[in-house]
């Protein structure tokens, strides 16, 4: 922003603030969002923290505090978060059970049901039932026209 | 189960504010209910049609006038919406004479920029790096 703190209104002010006091240095987020775009593009396929620190040239103690720090959560959860989001939209398109699982990289269907019954609450095979008879219900309406 | 289907805003003038959030944000109008001197008038994003509702609320009740008016001269944001390229995004509103208030704006792993949504209001628009 381009502004002198005199012209600046409360919430200029307090963007400046918060930045410069509670935010990691800009050379250190920019390492984290390198991590961050890792995971997004590698997140079906098994990745661990030593390649992820590696991408991100950050050690994995530095990785982990900075990335809570900027992301609210450490690499670990986003991909899990990721993991399952993308196991939910194959799911609710209609990929089987066992396509999902390899399409996201794990080694069995067992793992992937495991992981995914701790995380949703409920197995891939029910998710998957519940989501597709959610969608004919949908269709329905829509057809019908009924609200 | 619980889930969060709706969020609103308070706006001066609910024709205006259709305008403009169609027309110059492109979300998409929702439902467009009469109830007397205003409506239940809400939209959604045209990629989410099914996701959350903003429901832009007539602005009838006067200390509702004050705090929003104390808002926006502060330069407060009364909501945030995602956009994919900020910088873009930018370019596309300022062409529709769209002010912003705040530049594109680096905080952490976020950008943001803010602009008046002329209903009496600073929004905020951010992309998630």
């Amino acid at each position: 922003m381009c502004f002198t703190t005199w012209e600046m209104n409360f919430y200029q002010k307090e963007i400046l603030r918060i930045r410069d006091n509670h935010l990691p240095k800009q050379y250190l987020v920019d390492r984290v969002v390198k991590a961050k775009q890792t995971i997004d593009k590698h997140f079906c396929s098994e990745i661990d923290l030593d390649f992820i620190s590696r991408e991100a040239f950050l050690s994995k103690f530095h990785l982990i505090r900075l990335f809570k720090i900027c992301y609210g959560k450490t690499p670990y959860q986003l991909i899990t978060e990721k993991r399952i989001h993308e196991a939910e939209t194959l799911l609710t398109k209609g990929a089987s059970v066992s396509e999902t699982c390899y399409q996201l990289g794990f080694e069995s269907m067992t793992s992937f049901s495991i992981y995914f019954k701790k995380h949703r609450g409920l197995s891939p095979n029910k998710f998957r039932k519940k989501a597709i008879s959610d969608n004919s219900v949908s269709c329905l309406i829509f057809k019908f026209g009924a609200t | 189960m619980i889930k969060i289907k709706l969020t609103s805003l308070t706006v001066k003038d609910q024709e205006k504010a259709l305008e403009f959030y169609t027309k110059t944000l492109g979300f998409v109008k929702k439902n467009d209910i009469p109830m007397g001197a205003h409506k239940w008038l809400t939209v959604v994003s045209k990629e989410e049609q099914n996701g959350v509702e903003l429901v832009l609320e007539p602005l009838a009740f006067e200390p509702a006038k004050v705090y929003q008016q104390a808002l926006f001269e502060a330069g407060i944001p009364a909501t945030a919406f995602l956009v994919d390229d900020i910088d873009k995004e930018l370019e596309r509103l300022k062409s529709l004479d769209v002010v912003f208030s705040v530049q594109p704006t680096q905080m952490g792993p976020t950008k943001l920029a803010v602009f008046n949504d002329t209903c009496g209001n600073n929004i905020q628009i951010f992309q998630m790096l």
